[in-house]
C-alpha cells in the first residue's frame, strides 16, 4: 500500500503502455468511449439520491455534446431537432396548423371528387391524355382521343403492396 | 423501583459510555499505526485525512460510490481526486465486500443539483472522467465492479446496507471477473474506403453508346448497386473483426456505432466492439488487433484498440439481478 506508484488520470495501464500503432497517441479516452460507458453501463443500484439517468434530458446533453450552442448548431446547419416535436416549444402550434391543412385539404378533395386516401395511405394519380389525328389519303381526317386515369392508393404501413386502382379509359374517335 | 429504574440507567449509561471511549480510543491508535500495517478498519485512514478538505468543511456531505472490489484487494487508488474537488477516493469495507468512495457535496451532487449538473456538459465530462479515472486505476490493482456514474449514500451506514443487500450481486460479478479485463476495438473506414473496395470488383463495360437519358438512368443504378455493395463490404469488414477479435475473448458485444460529432473520428465507425479478455490471453488478443489493424490499414481502414477498461459492459447480467 506504502509503495505504490502514482496513476495518471487514464484509464490506462501505466505499467505496460499500449503500442502506440494501435491507440490514439497519448491523450486521455476519447469522451465517447467514457460516456458509453459510464452513463449507459456499469452495474446500477438505487442510491440514497435518487437521479433516474433515463430522466436526465439526454437529447439535450446530446445535442450539446455533439456542438457547444444551438447558434453554432445552427451554423453548421444540424437541426434535427426542429423536427422532433418533443423538442420544439412551438410543437403545439404546428400540430395545430398540420390539423388544420389536413381538413383544409379533405375538403379540397371531396368537392374535386378526388380519392381521399386514409391515414398511412398515399395516392398516386396518373392522368394521360392522348390525341392522334391520322390523315387518311383520300383527305379524310381520323382523330382518336385516349384519355386515361390511374388511381394508385399505397398503403404505406404495409409496404407499398396494397394498391387499389381503377383505370378509365375513353376511347373516341371522330372523322 | 426508583432504584432499579436508576441502576439500570446508569448501566446502560456506562456501557454507552465505554463503547464510546473504546471507539475513540481504536480511532486514535488507528491514527497512529504505521501506512503498512494491516487495518481492520472500517475504512482506511486516509478516508479522514487531513488532507481532505471536503471533510473538514462545513459542507453536507454524502458518500459516491465508485465501485465495489474484494476486501483486501487494495483497489483503491492513492493520489487521484475523486469527482468532487479536494476530497480523495477511500474504501468502505463490509466483509468481504469493499466499496470504493469518496466524499461529495450534496450543495452540487442533491437530488435537483444533480438534474441540473448532469445537463451541463462540462460538468458531466468532468465527472465521468473523474469516474472512469477513479476506476481505471482501481482496476489496475484487482478485480473491480464498476457502478454507474452517480450512485449516492447519504452515508457510511447506507453504503454498508447496500453492500449487504447487493452482497451476492457483486460477488457473483467479482468471481466472473476475476483476471478478466475489457477491451474496446472499433474499425473505422476512411472517407472514400468502401468505395474504393467495392469498385476494385469487375466493371460491366459493354459500353454501347447510350442515349442521355439512358446514361442517366445507367449512371443512377450504378450508384446504387455501389451503395449497395459498400454496405455490403462494411458488414464483411466489421464480421471479419468482431470475430477474430471475439475469438481471443471470453466474452464479446457490439455496442452501438459512435456518432463523430461526439467522438471526433472522421470517416465512417463500422464496429464498436467490446471485448472481455483473460489476463493471460491479452497478449493473443493484442497481436490479433495488431493484425488486423495492419490488415485493414491497406484497405483504408483502422482499428483502434482502448482499454484496459474496468469490465462496464460485462456487468450487465448482474443489473437484473440487482433490480
Amino acid at each position: 500500500m506504502a509503495t505504490r506508484p502514482e496513476y495518471a488520470v487514464s484509464n490506462r495501464r501505466q505499467d505496460e503502455p499500449l503500442r502506440s500503432d494501435l491507440q490514439r497517441p497519448g491523450g486521455p479516452a476519447n469522451l465517447a468511449d467514457i460516456l458509453e460507458r459510464v452513463l449507459d453501463k456499469g452495474i446500477v443500484i438505487a442510491g440514497d439520491i435518487q437521479i433516474n439517468l433515463l430522466d436526465i434530458e439526454l437529447l439535450t446533453i446530446k445535442l450539446r455534446l455533439l456542438v457547444a450552442s444551438v447558434e453554432r448548431a445552427q451554423e453548421m446547419g444540424i437541426n434535427w431537432w426542429e423536427s422532433d416535436p418533443t423538442l420544439t416549444s412551438n410543437a403545439q402550434s404546428l400540430e395545430r396548423e398540420n390539423r388544420e391543412l389536413r381538413d383544409r385539404l379533405e375538403r379540397l378533395e371531396r368537392r374535386a371528387g378526388l380519392p381521399t386516401p386514409k391515414e398511412g395511405e398515399e395516392v398516386i394519380l396518373k392522368e394521360e391524355h392522348h390525341e392522334e389525328v391520322v390523315e387518311d389519303v383520300d383527305g379524310e381526317r381520323e382523330e382518336t382521343v385516349k384519355e386515361s386515369t390511374h388511381e394508385e392508393i399505397i398503403e404505406a404501413e404495409e409496404g407499398g403492396s396494397g394498391t387499389r386502382s381503377r383505370g378509365k379509359k375513353r376511347k373516341s374517335s371522330r372523322g | 423501583m426508583v432504584a432499579t429504574a436508576r441502576r439500570e440507567a446508569i448501566e446502560r449509561a456506562t456501557s454507552i459510555l465505554a463503547d464510546a471511549m473504546t471507539r475513540s480510543l481504536l480511532e486514535n491508535a488507528r491514527a497512529h499505526l504505521p501506512a503498512a500495517a494491516p487495518a481492520p478498519a472500517r475504512h482506511t485512514p486516509r478516508a479522514r485525512a487531513p488532507e481532505d478538505e471536503l471533510a473538514h468543511s462545513e459542507e453536507e456531505l454524502a458518500h459516491y460510490v465508485y465501485g465495489v472490489a474484494w476486501t483486501g484487494s487494495d483497489a483503491v487508488p492513492d493520489g487521484i481526486d475523486g469527482v468532487a474537488e479536494g476530497s480523495a477516493p477511500f474504501a468502505v469495507e463490509h466483509g468481504e465486500l469493499t466499496a470504493i468512495v469518496s466524499l461529495v457535496p450534496l450543495r452540487e451532487f442533491g437530488e435537483e443539483e444533480l438534474h441540473e449538473n448532469l445537463n451541463d456538459v462540462e460538468w458531466l465530462e468532468h465527472t465521468a472522467r473523474a469516474h472512469e479515472a477513479v476506476l481505471g486505476a482501481a482496476l489496475a490493482m484487482s478485480t473491480v465492479v464498476p457502478l454507474r456514474l452517480c450512485t449516492i449514500y447519504r452515508d457510511e451506514g447506507h453504503v454498508r446496507e447496500m453492500l449487504d443487500r447487493e452482497a451476492s450481486v457483486f460477488e457473483d460479478a467479482l468471481h466472473r471477473l476475476e483476471g478478466k479485463t475489457e477491451w474496446g476495438v472499433k474499425l473505422i473506414a476512411q472517407p472514400g474506403a468502401l468505395e474504393r473496395a467495392s469498385s476494385s470488383g469487375p466493371e460491366s463495360s459493354d459500353s454501347a453508346p447510350l442515349s442521355r437519358g439512358a446514361a442517366y438512368m445507367e449512371s443512377k443504378s450504378r450508384q446504387a448497386h455501389a451503395r449497395e455493395e459498400a454496405d455490403t463490404i462494411a458488414e464483411e469488414w466489421s464480421e471479419v473483426v468482431h470475430r477474430r477479435a471475439g475469438a481471443r475473448a471470453a466474452e464479446a458485444l457490439l455496442n452501438p456505432l459512435q456518432n463523430p460529432e461526439l467522438s471526433g473520428h472522421t470517416g465512417e465507425m463500422l464496429l464498436n466492439g467490446v471485448y472481455l479478455v483473460e489476463d493471460a490471453a491479452e497478449g493473443a488478443f493484442r497481436d490479433e488487433v495488431s493484425e488486423l489493424a495492419a490488415e485493414f490499414e491497406a484497405l483504408g481502414a483502422s482499428v483502434e484498440l482502448t482499454g484496459p477498461w474496468p469490465p462496464y459492459n460485462f456487468v450487465k447480467g448482474s443489473i437484473e439481478a440487482a433490480r
